[in-house]
């Protein structure tokens, strides 16, 4: 069985209100995947019944075999779980943190090995009250990794972290895929989302908007790339066969599909008519502008 | 790993986390010694009964023991619920009733040394003195009570909103039920009807089940009293089944 976590039709309401409306999803072995959406979509709610913390209301769920509701707590040798929120005991050092956590498990690995891994061998020593965000945070990644897991399930890994910090847990992040364990993260940030996952499953107010690649995303949401130049106040312009929108800010551009054939006919054109294009670049849409554009079609809808 | 050895793990970070806990030490261990000493040597000049030093002795161990137990654990517990620190426990391989059975261990433990302690410095100030028998009914009072009050306090944190509230509501319920138990403040001083609640209540019991292994010239075995809390601790132990959070409130 190749498929770590298989999801269909999830649904979860709290109250009478619906917080998860019928998500699907399948993670195979070795991918990592991120749920992408902005803050109450149901990116947690959804990942806390996967790893077996709250109670579903209806759909199918399977993660590594077994419904995570009714799992035997051996289940839990092979899942290692970043919760969002959670602090470790303050009383204790980080070294002694971790080895209270492998005695948890069957077959742990070692506690320096851990610490080596997540960067806090200069900390091992310190009580974890002492601890900065950061530091914390990786010691909840040492955590959830102590237990030598298959599958790893991170509730925003990054968040508050500045950007060196955001940097090495992506590294940690991509040593994990390096060894072949099947990721699920949540993140509401879209460059932690395109660097670090092999699909994205992007989710707003309990639903699944749009999945795939970062790049699928992009031709999915219809956002065009973009070729871009600045040209002389006196050169010609360009003619109007090549569709191209002078922008308020000085810049041309043309929006299309067919990249290579715009530079062809727009290259053909500057040599002819002896313009320069000034910066000529293709700007490919990032998430960023998917996200966008998502969010001003939803908005569009109601 | 066998159950045994899990236990044991958990037992001993949970010790350590104890004598590095400050808040822990000075209310179960600091404070109780300081309130048996002085109001031993103050007692002693005033009360002139032979029933004293043990009605003392076994009131104060009870103090001790509770702080050490049913206020302990609703504190620490409310804390580590929201904290998320019984959430990622919830996430491991590990049984969290074995994290539980480790709570209760340790607090065994300590009261146990509360025990000696007390026993110790009640026959130095207040002149008590008790055969191997007698202490044995008070480690048996002892396994009664730690069990039960455990299961109390772990039902008396679930009613906690919040860390913050922690202090408040538990010293809020545990300072009345000191005062109209007998363990402040002899029970026939107090109006009878007052008497009547604390006498229902399982805390009086506690204490005069281990009075009664202090007092072992009478040779009552102090059946009554431990039926008694360990309806409180059954009573409680189905509570906490069924209801006790893993999860933060917030």
């Amino acid at each position: 069985m190749s498929n770590v976590i298989e999801v269909a039709d999830l649904r979860k309401s709290y109250g009478r209100h619906e917080v998860v409306h019928g998500i699907d999803l399948h993670v195979e072995q070795g991918e990592v995947v991120a749920f992408l959406g902005p803050n109450g979509s149901g990116k947690t709610t959804t990942i806390e019944i996967l790893e077996g913390f709250g109670q579903r209301d209806a759909g199918e769920v399977t993660v590594l075999g077994h419904d995570p509701a009714t799992a035997p707590r051996s289940w839990r040798e092979r899942i290692g779980i970043v919760l969002q929120e959670s602090q470790p005991v303050p009383e204790l050092t980080v070294a002694e943190t971790l080895a209270m956590q492998a005695g948890y498990y069957g077959d742990a690995l070692a506690v320096d090995h851990v610490l080596d891994l997540v960067g806090l061998v200069d900390s091992a020593d310190q009580r974890t009250r002492r601890l900065s965000g950061g530091q914390q945070r990786r010691l909840d990644l040492a955590m959830a990794l102590i237990g030598d897991p298959e599958l790893v399930f991170l509730d925003e890994p990054t968040t508050g972290f500045d950007p060196t910090a955001r940097r090495d847990a992506w590294a940690m992040i991509n040593r994990l895929k390096d060894a072949g364990r099947t990721v699920l993260l949540t993140t509401h940030y879209m460059d932690e989302a395109e660097a670090l996952a092999d699909r994205i499953v992007m989710i707003a107010d309990g639903r699944i908007v749009a999945r795939g690649t970062a790049d699928e995303l992009s031709k999915q949401l219809s956002v065009t790339p973009k070729v871009v130049w600045r040209q002389g106040a006196d050169a010609s312009r360009p003619p109007g066969d090549l569709m191209a929108d002078h922008g308020s800010d000085g810049a041309w551009s043309i929006e299309t599909i067919d990249v290579v054939g715009a530079l062809n006919r727009l290259t053909a054109w500057a040599l002819a008519d002896d313009v320069e294009l000034v910066g000529l670049t293709v700007e490919r849409p990032d998430l960023e502008d998917v996200f966008l554009h998502l969010a001003d079609e939803r908005g569009a809808e109601t | 790993m066998s159950a045994i050895a899990r236990l044991a793990h958990q037992a001993r970070y949970d010790l350590l986390i104890f004598r590095r806990n400050p808040a822990a030490m000075v209310f179960t261990v600091v404070i109780p010694t300081m309130f048996f000493v002085a109001l031993g040597l103050l007692l002693r000049v005033f009360v002139d009964d032979d029933d004293f030093p043990a009605l003392f002795t076994s009131s104060m161990m009870a103090f001790a023991i509770i702080g050490a137990t049913f206020v302990n654990l609703a504190m620490t517990m409310t804390i580590r619920r929201e904290r998320g620190v019984l959430k990622r426990l919830w996430g491991t391989p590990v049984s969290p009733w074995m994290f539980v059975a480790s709570q209760s261990v340790v607090a065994l433990a300590v009261s146990l040394v509360m025990a000696v302690l007390f026993v110790g410095l009640g026959s130095v100030i207040v002149g008590l003195s008790v055969d191997a028998t007698g202490f044995s009914v008070v480690v048996l009072s002892l396994l009664i009570g730690v069990g039960s009050l455990v299961a109390m306090g772990l039902t008396l944190s679930t009613f906690v909103p919040s860390e913050e509230a922690a202090p408040s509501v538990v010293q809020g319920v545990a300072l009345p039920l000191y005062f109209i138990s007998g363990i402040f403040f002899p029970m026939d001083l107090m109006p009878s009807w007052i008497g009547a609640i604390g006498r229902v209540l399982p805390f009086h019991h506690f204490a005069r089940s281990i009075e009664a292994g202090l007092v072992w010239d009478d040779k009552s075995v102090p059946f009554e009293h431990w039926a008694v809390v360990l309806a409180w601790g059954v009573a409680a132990a189905v509570f906490v089944i069924k209801r006790f959070r893993w999860t933060p409130r917030r």
